[in-house]
């Protein structure tokens, strides 16, 4: 696939405007409200992913800038163009926003062949055929299905119609690129290979796009940045590895799936690390934080922060607990572990190390570093 | 955007909704709304005139011993006509859906044909066939002294109105029993129950729904039916609420006012079975999954399996083949008293004399055009319009787009009857002059197939994911564009099926007819309805053979087309 200008991202200057820029975006549908002021900005050539549980407001977010939705309250500007603005009256409608959208159900058109579903944008933009047929080909060939072309789009396989979904989306070569949970009905095979192929293409292209998924994996693999959505409202926005080590509240941890997460509350507080007592037992984890006593907490440990030992291992500092192990589970390329502390309080734990496999009913050390402990507030 | 161009956008989107509500208005507000009104003034409703002062007298007189005769008499018939119609259809269905007969093929297609057969015409061949004295069974079993049967009775009535009303529980009770998901009785099977506990425990409640629904159906349909009464009724003094309400309009002047009392009851009665019906059949969906191809349970019949096919045989022999020799017998006999069994059989009392008058008889030959016409125009003019209706509702987002939902549904609930004369008396107050042309009739027939129209067009554009649309309208197109590439051709076969069932629907109807025409816009039900009337046995039979010709060709023909959806 060879780039073309209109791919080319534009020049970074000192007051570059965002590509996308979303100001008091909200939502009603009704009564409730889907989004709520949303402000969001998106720089040319990334994706966001939009992460959050069904009826968190990401899909309509998405939907309002495509403009298959129209929005109670804000504005939307894509490339400095004006596309939504509800204080001006503004809605430039769906057909001339040249933005492409792969839809959750890839919305092949199965009275059309392959080529003709890849084509119909071109054709919609009047372009010479020559050129059409040119385009489509290009694009056909760039997500594999070269071959394809003259098939009837009702007989190819979810993976297939998958890809023609993201050619026709890619073909008018759009500013902005859309994807509505695009993997979510395929298997899990499947699935894993189009994530890669899919963050090919999109680099490949450089075209700017928005990830709509409730599949946290996906999102941490996919992204540039990832917003956590929830009841409308942006959680937390950042690049994946911040913020799966850094999340900043219990909703965030909990969504990108971090398992390990304890109410409390802050025992003391010395110089830098507080120790906090988990409710429900005796058990009190030391955490780099900074929260005054009595504060109510949850503590949040990522499970692949947890180190498994033999008791009889050397001591090293940090938290020490004694543990029983309560189920292990071999999953290829990690061991996972669930290990009893005390009644109120179990690790799950993710080891990566073949060296020792502990199997149920062994008692055991785990070990955290303070540094890995996060207190998060609600 | 400007504010005129807002105002003018906001007008336009307004435009064919309004356009839509308008023509519901005039189809089915204004009828049901004219015949409330003549129910109680004291003035026969006439055109230019809507004065009279109100009165209760026409419901007041309804106390009347005749009246309430009728009103039992219609309750009786529909009440045993259902439960034949159940006894067949559900037989049927079970049989044909679940279990290992012989020509199961052949069951399921026993199931549907009496559809395609006008009440009309089976009410007049079992006339034929049971009639007192000259009816062709009583002829056949006077030797052996069985010559006892009497269709012009109650029982009788009973009798042919479940043969003919069998179908439509068939189609629903069919439809459930094959979509069920077999694990549903496999697991109740795997757990311990028989063969019979499973049937009570899981299928029967299963489609429970299905029988009720579809046995109201049945019961609305006999209760408004006004041919088979009528044919059979008339010779013993039977009569019914729909035949009544026709003697009152048919009287020397017109009880018009009286009428339409009797038939404001009919469709008050009639509102009541619809909505039940509604809401029964609305709690359908758990018996079914959709979108995986299941194969339905069947139960082993071991030696029953003849018993099965054989109950199936005789309900095609007792709907279609002896009607059918019976109007054979009518139509090709050059001499209609028959004075024993064996002149059935005597080759040279037949010939062609019946059909060749009936063929160039002009009222037959206009009357077949005329059905033509109207059948088709109906069916054309109703599918652009329930698709509009249809497309209204399930896209638009404008608010009183379910207005037209219940508005086009709203002819259900009104016996045809009592239909034709609402529309007689609505076009007396609009300034169309169509009464007396074929075009009121075109009206009348649309108004009273909407429902059936709307309803599998709608079903068919719920069917289309919208992404379908939006992902074209994000591609580029505008909203028209992409309903033209993208919508239509998706449901067109649907959209023909619609057209071709309105088709066969509008050739079939008599009732909503009986007051809407004039000598020359007579219909071929009229036609044959008229032959009747007149004593002319013989033509009704002719008449009546090539009528069921016609409607078979349109129905074979909308048969292979729907095969050829299913294939490709």
């Amino acid at each position: 696939m060879t780039s073309t200008a209109a791919h080319e991202a534009p020049v970074a200057g000192e007051d570059a405007v965002a590509e996308i820029e979303i100001r008091n975006l909200t939502m009603k549908y009704g009564d409730t409200v889907a989004v709520n002021d949303l402000d969001l900005d998106m720089n040319s050539g990334e994706m966001l992913v939009l992460l959050g549980p069904s009826g968190c407001g990401k899909t309509s977010t998405m939907r309002s800038i495509v403009g298959l939705e129209t929005p109670s309250q804000g504005v939307i500007r894509i490339a400095g163009k004006t596309m939504f603005d509800s204080a001006k009256g503004v809605s430039v409608p769906p057909d001339k926003r040249g933005i492409g959208m792969v839809f959750q159900s890839y919305a092949i058109w199965p009275h059309k062949t392959v080529f003709q579903n890849v084509a119909f944008p071109l054709r919609m933009q009047r372009l010479p055929r020559t050129e059409i047929r040119e385009r489509t080909e290009e694009m056909l060939e760039t997500v594999g299905l070269k071959d394809e072309g003259s098939r009837g789009a009702s007989l190819l396989s979810g993976g297939q119609m998958q890809r023609v979904a993201l050619a026709r989306s890619l073909v008018m070569r759009p500013r902005v690129l859309l994807l509505d949970e695009p993997l979510s009905n395929l298997d899990a095979k499947l699935r894993d290979r189009l994530r890669f192929e899919l963050k090919d293409i999109q680099q490949q292209i450089g075209v700017t796009s928005v990830y709509v998924t409730h599949d946290q994996s996906e999102a941490l693999a996919l992204a540039d940045r990832v917003a956590v959505m929830r009841e409308g409202e942006v959680m937390q926005l950042g690049e994946p590895m911040s913020l799966y080590d850094r999340p900043q509240t219990r909703f965030v941890a909990d969504f990108l799936g971090v398992t390990n997460l304890f109410p409390g509350q802050v025992a003391s507080s010395d110089g830098g690390v507080n120790t906090v007592r988990l409710d429900g037992c005796d058990t009190e984890v030391a955490a780099v934080a900074d929260r005054p006593a009595g504060a109510e907490v949850s503590v949040c440990v990522r499970p692949d922060a947890v180190t498994i030992d033999d008791p009889a291992a050397p001591r090293s500092g940090g938290n020490r607990f004694s543990g029983v192990v309560h189920a292990s589970s071999f999953l290829g390329t990690h061991v996972r572990y669930r290990i009893d502390v005390d009644d109120a309080v179990s690790f799950d734990v993710v080891t990566f190390s073949r060296r020792k496999i502990f199997a149920r009913g062994d008692t055991v050390t785990v070990s955290v570093d303070p540094a890995d402990v996060r207190l998060l507030s609600e | 955007m400007s504010v005129l161009q807002q105002t003018f956008r906001r007008s336009t989107r307004y435009l064919p909704m309004s356009v839509i509500l308008l023509i519901l208005a005039v189809l089915a507000v204004l009828p049901i709304g004219m015949l409330i009104y003549a129910s109680i003034i004291d003035v026969v409703p006439r055109p230019g005139s809507t004065g009279g002062a109100l009165t209760r007298e026409w419901y007041s007189n309804i106390a009347n011993r005749a009246y309430l005769v009728a009103g039992r008499n219609s309750m009786v018939i529909a009440i045993g006509g259902t439960s034949l119609a159940l006894l067949f259809g559900t037989g049927l269905a079970w049989i044909g859906a679940r279990t290992d007969v012989p020509g199961k093929s052949i069951v399921a297609l026993a199931g549907i044909v009496p559809l395609f057969v006008s009440s009309l015409v089976g009410a007049l061949a079992w006339s034929f066939l049971g009639s007192p004295n000259q009816g062709f069974l009583n002829i056949l079993l006077r030797p052996i002294g069985l010559d006892v049967i009497n269709v012009y009775s109650i029982p009788g009535i009973i009798f042919v109105f479940g043969l003919y009303y069998a179908p439509y529980s068939f189609l629903l009770v069919y439809s459930a029993l094959s979509l069920m998901n077999p694990e549903l009785e496999e697991s109740a099977h795997t757990h311990g129950a028989t063969n019979f506990t499973v049937m009570r425990i899981v299928t029967l409640p299963l489609v429970a729904p299905a029988i009720i629904g579809g046995g109201l159906l049945t019961f609305a349909l006999i209760l408004e039916n006004f041919s088979v009464p009528t044919v059979l009724g008339t010779p013993a003094g039977v009569n019914t609420l729909p035949t009544f309400i026709y003697r009152l309009m048919n009287a020397a002047p017109p009880d018009a006012n009286q009428a339409a009392a009797v038939g404001a009851l009919l469709m008050a009665l009639l509102v009541v079975i619809v909505f039940v019906q509604r809401k029964v059949l609305s709690r359908r969906e758990y018996t079914t999954v959709a979108g995986k191809g299941f194969r339905p349970r069947v139960v082993t019949l071991g030696r029953w399996r003849w018993a099965g096919f054989a109950f199936a045989a005789t309900y095609i022999f007792l709907a279609v083949v002896l009607p059918l020799m019976a109007l054979l017998q009518m139509a090709f006999r050059n001499n209609l008293y028959i004075a024993g069994a064996a002149e059935l059989f005597d080759p040279s009392a037949f010939g062609l004399d019946t059909m060749i008058d009936v063929l160039t008889y002009s009222s037959f030959q206009t009357g077949i055009t005329n059905s033509v016409v109207v059948a088709v125009s109906a069916a054309l003019l109703g599918v652009v319009f329930c698709f509009a209706m249809a497309f209204t509702v399930a896209r638009s987002k404008l608010p009183g787009r379910q207005v037209i939902e219940y508005l086009a549904m709203v002819p259900v609930a009104v016996p045809a009857i009592v239909m034709g004369m609402g529309i007689l008396w609505a076009w007396f107050l609009l300034p169309l002059p169509i009464y007396g042309t074929l075009a009121i009739l075109v009206f009348a027939y649309i108004g009273r197939f909407m429902p059936q129209g709307f309803t599998s067009i709608a079903a068919s554009i719920r069917q289309v994911h919208t992404d379908l649309e939006e992902s074209a309208v994000v591609s580029g197109a505008s909203k028209t564009r992409s309903s033209l590439e993208v919508t239509v051709p998706l449901i067109r076969s649907s959209v023909i099926a619609a057209m071709l069932l309105l088709l066969i629907l509008s050739f079939r109807e008599l009732s909503v007819a009986l007051f809407l025409f004039t000598t020359d816009t007579r219909v071929l039900s009229i036609v044959i309805f008229d032959f009747w009337n007149g004593g002319s046995l013989g033509r009704a039979a002719a008449a009546s053979l090539l009528y069921s010709a016609l409607l078979t060709v349109i129905v074979l023909a909308a048969r292979r087309w729907m095969g050829v959806k299913q294939a490709g």
